[in-house]
C-alpha cells in the first residue's frame, strides 16, 4: 500500500506542486507501477553483482579549457551583470 | 521529376551525383508534402526553414565540382530531443517550447558534415517517456497506414515521416525500444546500435545508462548509411567508442551459417498473429542456409522492472536540472521562495512525465535503495550473464519486436502498467547495451508487425548484414497508399 501522505511527500523530492485533484489521480496510478515495481522484492540476489557501466581509461579526452560559447543572453532574459537570477533562498 | 520523395538514400546519394536532378528538387516536393500531408499524421513539430538554402548550398557545390559528403542530398528529420543550434527542441514538453540550443548534438554536427538536409524536428512522447507518442505537449503523431492508430513511441514522428516519406531517414533514441517500437508499428527499419557506438552528447538524456541515439529508414541500406556517419569516438561522450565503416554485407557474404535463437518466452508472450509471423520469418531465413533453435531467457520475469526502475531512477536526476533559470519559458523569478518557484514552474511537465520523476523518487529513497535500484541493477547483472551465454550458441536472437499489434489512439491510456507492459521485448537490449534492429515482416489487417533481430555488443555489422538479408527475402512494403 502506497498512502496519499507518501505520495504527497515525493511530489515534495521532486519539487511538483500538485492539486488535490492531481495528488488523487497520480496516487492510484503510482500505487499501480510500484505495486509492479515491487516483485523486485520477491527474489534473492545477495550473491550478485550489481551490473555498472566500466570505462577504460585511455580514451579519456584531455584535460583542456575549452571555450563552450553559450550566450545565456539569449536562452534567458532574465539575466543581470552576465549571472542568471534565481529565486530568493529562505 | 515526379516522385522523388519515394526514393532511399542510396537512390538520392547516387541520383544528386549523377546530375539527374538537383538537391532542391528534391527537399521541394518533401516540402511540399509535408504541407499537404504532415496534418494528418502531425509528425513535425518544426520544419526547418533553411533546408531549401542548405539545398542550393549543396548543388552549386555539385555544380562546380567541389568535393560533396557522402550523405549529399539526404534529408534527415530529427527527433525532438536531439539539440539543433538555432533551431528549437522542444522535447514535447511545456518546459522547453522556447528552448533555443546553442549548439549542435554531435550526431547533428555529422550529419551536416557528411552533407545531410536537417529538415525538421520530429514529434515524441515527452522527454522520450512512452511508447506511443501520445504523450507530447504538441498532440499524438498518427500511424501513416491508418491515422485512427497509434504510430509507437517514443520515437513516433521518427518513425512516421520517413513511413510517410516526408523525409529520407530520421534520428531516433531508444531507451527501452524507442526506435523499434514505432519502426514496429510504421512498417519501417528501426536500429539501436551497441551501446556507445553513437555520442549522446547534445541528447537530452530521460535514461543515460540506456538510451542510445539511431537511425530510422525504409532500407538497411540507409541504416548502413546513416550509421556511417554518426557513429564513433566522441570526447564530449565518454562511453564512446571507435568504430569501424559498417559495410553494406549481404547473405552470401557469411563464411559459416549463421545460427539464430528463437526466444521463447517472448514469442509465448505475443498476440498468435505475430508468433506465426516470427516462424514463417525463420523459414524464410532457414532456406537460404540459416539455422535455428528455440531458446529460453529465463530473466526476462524481471526484466520488465529492472527495467523501469532504472530508467525511472534515472529520469528522476536526470530532470531535475529543469529550473526554468537558465532556459525555459518565460517566468520571472523574482518575488518567489527558492522552492515554491520550482515547485510551480516543474507542475508545467505533463502527467507522465511527472508520475516518471515520483515513482524515480520512491525507488531512490533512502531505506528504499536496496530493494529496488540494488536489486534492479542486479537483474541487469544477471540478464547480461544470461544473454552473453547465450551468444556462445547462437548468433542472433529472434522475436517480435512488439507483442501487441498497433492499437486505438487513446485506447486504455488511463492504465499506465498495460502501456508499460508492451515494452517487455524490447528493453533486454536497452538493459545488456546489445545492438537490436525492428525489420518490416508483414500486417495484420492492414497493420504493420515487425520481427526484432538482437545480437550481441559489438556485432552491429552481423546484425545489419542479417538484417539486410531478411529484407530481401521479406520483401515487405514500406509504403502506405493512403497518401
Amino acid at each position: 500500500m502506497v498512502s496519499r501522505e507518501h505520495v504527497k511527500h515525493l511530489a515534495w523530492l521532486s519539487r511538483l506542486d500538485l492539486s488535490n485533484d492531481e495528488l488523487e489521480k497520480y496516487h492510484k496510478e503510482i500505487e499501480k507501477i510500484i505495486e509492479y515495481l515491487d516483485r523486485l522484492d520477491s527474489i534473492t540476489l545477495s550473491d550478485v553483482e550489481p551490473r555498472y557501466y566500466k570505462k577504460s581509461v585511455s580514451e579519456f579526452r584531455n584535460d583542456e579549457v575549452l571555450e563552450t560559447g553559450t550566450d545565456l543572453s539569449k536562452t534567458t532574459k532574465y539575466v543581470k551583470d552576465g549571472y542568471v537570477k534565481a529565486p530568493k533562498m529562505r | 521529376m515526379n516522385k522523388l520523395w519515394s526514393l532511399s538514400a542510396v537512390q538520392i546519394s547516387s541520383g544528386v551525383r549523377n546530375g539527374d536532378f538537383t538537391v532542391e528538387d528534391y527537399v521541394f516536393q518533401l516540402l511540399e508534402r509535408i504541407n499537404a500531408i504532415d496534418k494528418k499524421i502531425n509528425a513535425f513539430i518544426t520544419v526547418n526553414e533553411e533546408a531549401l538554402e542548405t539545398a542550393r548550398e549543396i548543388d552549386t557545390k555539385i555544380k562546380r565540382r567541389e568535393t560533396i559528403g557522402p550523405l549529399a542530398g539526404v534529408v534527415v528529420g530529427v527527433k525532438d530531443n536531439i539539440c539543433t543550434k538555432d533551431i528549437r527542441t522542444t522535447c514535447a514538453s511545456k518546459l522547453l517550447h522556447e528552448y533555443m540550443p546553442p549548439y549542435d548534438a554531435t550526431v547533428i554536427r555529422r550529419l551536416k558534415e557528411h552533407d545531410a538536409i536537417i529538415i525538421g524536428k520530429l514529434n515524441l512522447d515527452e522527454f522520450a517517456m512512452g511508447s506511443t507518442t501520445e504523450f507530447g505537449s504538441f498532440g499524438p503523431t498518427h500511424n501513416p497506414w491508418n491515422p485512427d492508430y497509434v504510430v509507437g513511441g517514443s520515437s513516433g514522428g521518427s518513425a512516421a515521416s520517413v513511413a510517410a516519406s516526408e523525409c529520407t531517414a530520421s534520428l531516433g533514441s531508444d531507451t527501452g525500444g524507442s526506435i523499434r517500437c514505432p519502426a514496429s508499428f510504421c512498417s519501417v527499419v528501426g536500429f539501436k546500435p551497441t551501446y556507445g557506438s553513437v555520442s549522446r552528447f547534445g541528447l537530452i538524456s530521460y535514461s543515460n545508462s540506456l538510451e542510445q541515439i539511431g537511425p530510422i529508414a525504409r532500407t538497411v541500406s540507409d541504416i548502413v548509411m546513416m550509421m556511417n556517419a554518426i557513429s564513433g569516438h566522441d570526447e564530449n561522450d565518454n562511453t564512446t567508442r571507435f568504430q569501424k565503416k559498417y559495410e553494406f554485407s549481404y547473405a552470401s557474404d557469411f563464411e559459416n551459417p549463421v545460427r539464430f535463437g528463437l526466444v521463447k518466452e517472448l514469442i509465448e508472450g505475443s498476440d498468435p498473429v505475430i508468433s506465426r509471423l516470427v516462424y514463417s520469418s525463420m523459414d524464410l531465413l532457414s532456406s537460404i542456409g540459416f539455422k535455428w533453435e528455440e531458446i529460453s531467457l529465463k530473466s526476462i520475469d524481471y526484466s520488465l522492472a529492472s527495467y523501469y526502475t532504472i530508467a525511472m531512477a534515472e529520469a528522476s536526476s536526470n530532470l531535475a536540472r529543469y529550473d526554468n533559470l537558465r532556459y525555459g519559458f518565460d517566468c520571472q523569478p523574482e518575488g518567489y521562495e527558492w522552492n515554491s518557484y520550482f515547485s510551480k514552474i516543474r507542475n508545467n511537465f505533463g502527467d507522465e512525465v511527472k508520475k516518471r520523476i515520483m515513482v524515480g523518487s520512491h525507488v531512490l529513497l533512502s531505506g528504499y535503495y536496496s530493494k529496488y535500484y540494488l536489486k534492479a541493477q542486479k537483474i541487469r547483472s544477471i540478464l547480461r550473464q544470461e544473454v552473453k551465454r547465450l551468444f556462445k550458441y547462437v548468433d542472433v536472437l529472434i522475436s517480435p519486436t512488439m507483442p501487441v499489434l498497433p492499437f486505438k489512439v487513446g485506447e486504455g491510456i488511463d492504465d499506465p502498467m498495460k502501456r508499460y507492459l508492451i515494452d517487455a521485448n524490447t528493453v533486454i537490449a536497452n538493459l545488456v547495451g546489445t545492438p537490436a534492429i525492428s525489420i518490416p515482416a508483414g500486417f495484420s489487417d492492414k497493420l504493420p508487425i515487425g520481427i526484432q533481430l538482437m545480437a550481441d555488443e559489438m556485432q552491429d555489422q552481423l546484425l545489419l548484414g542479417v538484417s539486410k538479408a531478411y529484407e530481401k527475402l521479406a520483401g515487405i512494403d514500406r509504403r502506405p497508399d493512403f497518401i
